[in-house]
């Protein structure tokens, strides 16, 4: 450790094999938010059909409360608390990726056609397979509980195969970065288009359960859940994290970023599969939530005042989809929304004011 | 500095005694496949010197230094940076031999002057090895060499265009390579900052630097310039020390302008003063 002009700290170990560049109030900004986040996990697990107080919450965590509570607490409250922390911050990881490889604060896995490809694969599972499904289908949990995750992680992998694909052939004079967006907003457009087809085509049961998935929520989200986008997060947060000094290189652009002893494309690609991964594991969790990825990475860049705070945007996006969460129990008395329609209800307006703004 | 590995292809200089660690040989590059810009062309940067290239408008100038930063793939022919072809040496290896400034660079929104200058040092970490001691040094000075010591902390988007030149300069200064390649430095700025710019480039290359640069002012590159290399579509029309290379009638043949050159009276480099259109 040294001390270094400006608010940067210098950690190494003690053989130098690995030292990292911390900057001070990205540090402690990433300190609050996790404390914020904490704080509502905590409120979004005494939510729910009945208000628990937040001390019984605390001792059902513990395990030092009664069982009833412990059991609610543990099995039912607390799977869709680390549900949404998970699914909203790979959103938020997602989002900040793709916006630094495009260098384009407006692209993110939800427009470039990865969360729509993983709703086509998603509805198809649904409209084919019938019978109970994720969410408000209840008892009979079945095939479908099982498939609707797959088939959205399928169509989310496979949609990111076809834009990064695609993308990567050259067409005409186009940056690479800017085929990625164009090619994932026409892909976006025929995965919608395959969704609606298949909603019409559909069994009307089975169109209205897929429409709830299709908005985004996380109502009966429970242990299994956790697993696939936790690992996920797990793995592939710490890569990122790594990747950080390329990735701020090819924020500069392109040719920068070779002088600089970039592999580029290699990079690009290991990146690209990385953020539409945790997408596709998010969406899979808990549909298609939108404006999260899109939202999490400038609020993050906006209180770090940094380039492309990674770890920030996560927690961010964790931050987000908790607030949206209690807010879709809550904001209608006696009705729950799906956490979905409460980030584009709250998200879109947010992102016109922060667009408007940026102009000045 | 390394000893070329193969002396034998890298040239020297019969005028000057030095030898060019970064040469071209035989080098064709185009962007479409019927038409060339450039073809065949040997070319020595001499080390340790600043070469400026000049050129009308189209003649190959920033395609040629492209190819230099391995930015784009020969056709034919190869860059040869101490004797190796640029194309088969590894990525990081170049990026700790050349440095390059480019056109109009486009900075990422809300990051400070260090922060920028900073990723320069990317070829000198690693994934694991972020960030030393030395990369904070080199930063330091870099800071301090471009005059942004006292900006460091300033965000980048609300600097004037000379300042922000001079930002993007210092990130190239970090990179602290032997090499430096800049396209148009000084384009868009004002006189004063044009100025900034170009007393960096004599002290880069007081410093020990070799410097290549794209320049759009003949005057500026007759002043700052030891070795002027003259483009016109795609060939040299002629090279050398610029009180020797620059006469009317090249000035003629490159930018199809009639003049006269007379001598700068504050530097004693030779001052084109143009008349008229061919």
């Amino acid at each position: 450790m040294s001390g270094l002009p400006g608010a940067e700290l210098l950690v190494s170990t003690p053989s130098g094999r690995l030292s990292v560049l911390i900057n001070r109030r990205a540090a402690l900004v990433a300190s609050a938010l996790l404390l914020v986040v904490a704080a509502l996990a905590v409120l979004s697990t005494a939510f729910g059909t009945r208000w628990l107080p937040i001390d019984q919450v605390l001792s059902g965590l513990l395990g030092t409360a009664d069982r009833a509570v412990t059991l609610t607490v543990r099995e039912f409250r607390l799977p869709r608390t680390v549900v949404a922390v998970l699914v909203g911050s790979a959103l938020g990881l997602a989002g900040a990726l793709t916006q630094a490889l495009t260098r384009n604060p407006l692209a993110s896995p939800d427009v470039l056609g990865v969360v729509s490809g993983a709703s086509a694969g998603a509805v198809a599972v649904l409209i084919t397979a019938g019978g109970a499904t994720v969410g408000y289908g209840g008892a009979a949990a079945g095939l479908s509980e099982v498939g609707v995750p797959i088939g959205a992680l399928a169509g989310a992998l496979l949609s990111a195969a076809l834009v990064l694909g695609l993308a990567s052939r050259p067409a005409g004079a186009l940056p690479a970065t800017q085929r990625v967006v164009l090619i994932g907003i026409i892909l976006n457009a025929v995965f919608l288009g395959l969704v609606q087809w298949a909603l019409t085509i559909g069994d009307v049961d089975q169109a209205a359960k897929a429409a709830v998935w299709l908005t985004g929520s996380l109502h009966g989200r429970g242990w299994e859940h956790v697993t696939a986008v936790g690992l996920a997060l797990a793995v592939l947060l710490p890569l990122a994290l790594l990747l950080r000094r390329p990735l701020d290189a090819v924020a500069l652009g392109e040719d920068i970023a070779i002088t600089l002893g970039v592999r580029v494309p290699r990079l690009r690609l290991v990146l690209f599969t990385l953020a539409f991964a945790l997408a596709g594991m998010a969406v899979a969790a808990a549909g298609a939530i939108g404006f999260v990825a899109l939202l999490a990475p400038p609020l993050a860049r906006r209180i770090t005042r940094s380039g492309a705070p990674l770890l920030t945007a996560a927690l961010m996006g964790a931050a987000l989809l908790l607030t949206a969460d209690v807010l879709a129990r809550h904001l209608v008395p006696g009705a729950e929304l799906p956490a979905g329609a409460v980030t584009a209800l709250v998200g879109a307006p947010a992102l016109l004011v922060m667009l408007l703004r940026s102009r000045s | 500095m390394n000893v070329p590995p193969n002396m034998t292809s890298t040239a020297t200089d019969p005028a000057t005694g030095t030898t060019s660690r970064l040469r071209t040989d035989r080098l064709s590059l185009g962007y479409r496949p019927d038409r060339l810009v450039i073809a065949e062309l040997n070319l020595d940067l001499p080390t340790g010197a600043v070469t400026a290239i000049i050129g009308a408008n189209g003649c190959g100038k920033t395609t040629l230094l492209r190819a230099l930063a391995r930015l784009l793939q020969p056709r034919g022919g190869a860059v040869l940076l101490d004797g190796q072809q640029l194309a088969n040496l590894p990525t990081r290896q170049v990026a700790r031999q050349l440095g390059l400034l480019p056109q109009g660079p486009v900075t990422p929104d809300g990051i400070t002057v260090r922060d920028l200058v900073r990723r320069g040092r990317m070829p000198h970490t690693t994934v694991l090895r972020q960030w030393s001691q030395a990369d904070q040094q080199a930063v330091e000075d870099a800071l301090v060499v471009t005059r942004m010591d006292d900006l460091a902390g300033q965000q980048v988007d609300a600097l004037s265009g000379g300042q922000r030149q001079r930002a993007w300069l210092a990130l190239v200064v970090a990179q602290d390579t032997p090499l430096l390649l800049l396209d148009e430095p000084t384009t868009y700025l004002d006189m004063a900052h044009q100025l900034d710019v170009l007393e960096l480039v004599r002290d880069l290359h007081a410093a020990g630097k070799t410097v290549v640069m794209v320049l759009h002012d003949v005057n500026q590159a007759a002043r700052y310039a030891d070795h002027l290399i003259a483009l016109r579509d795609g060939s040299v029309v002629a090279e050398g020390r610029p009180d020797e290379v620059l006469t009317p009638s090249l000035v003629e043949e490159v930018f199809a302008v009639r003049c006269q050159v007379l001598t700068d009276p504050v530097s004693d480099t030779p001052l084109v003063v143009p008349i008229a259109r061919l």
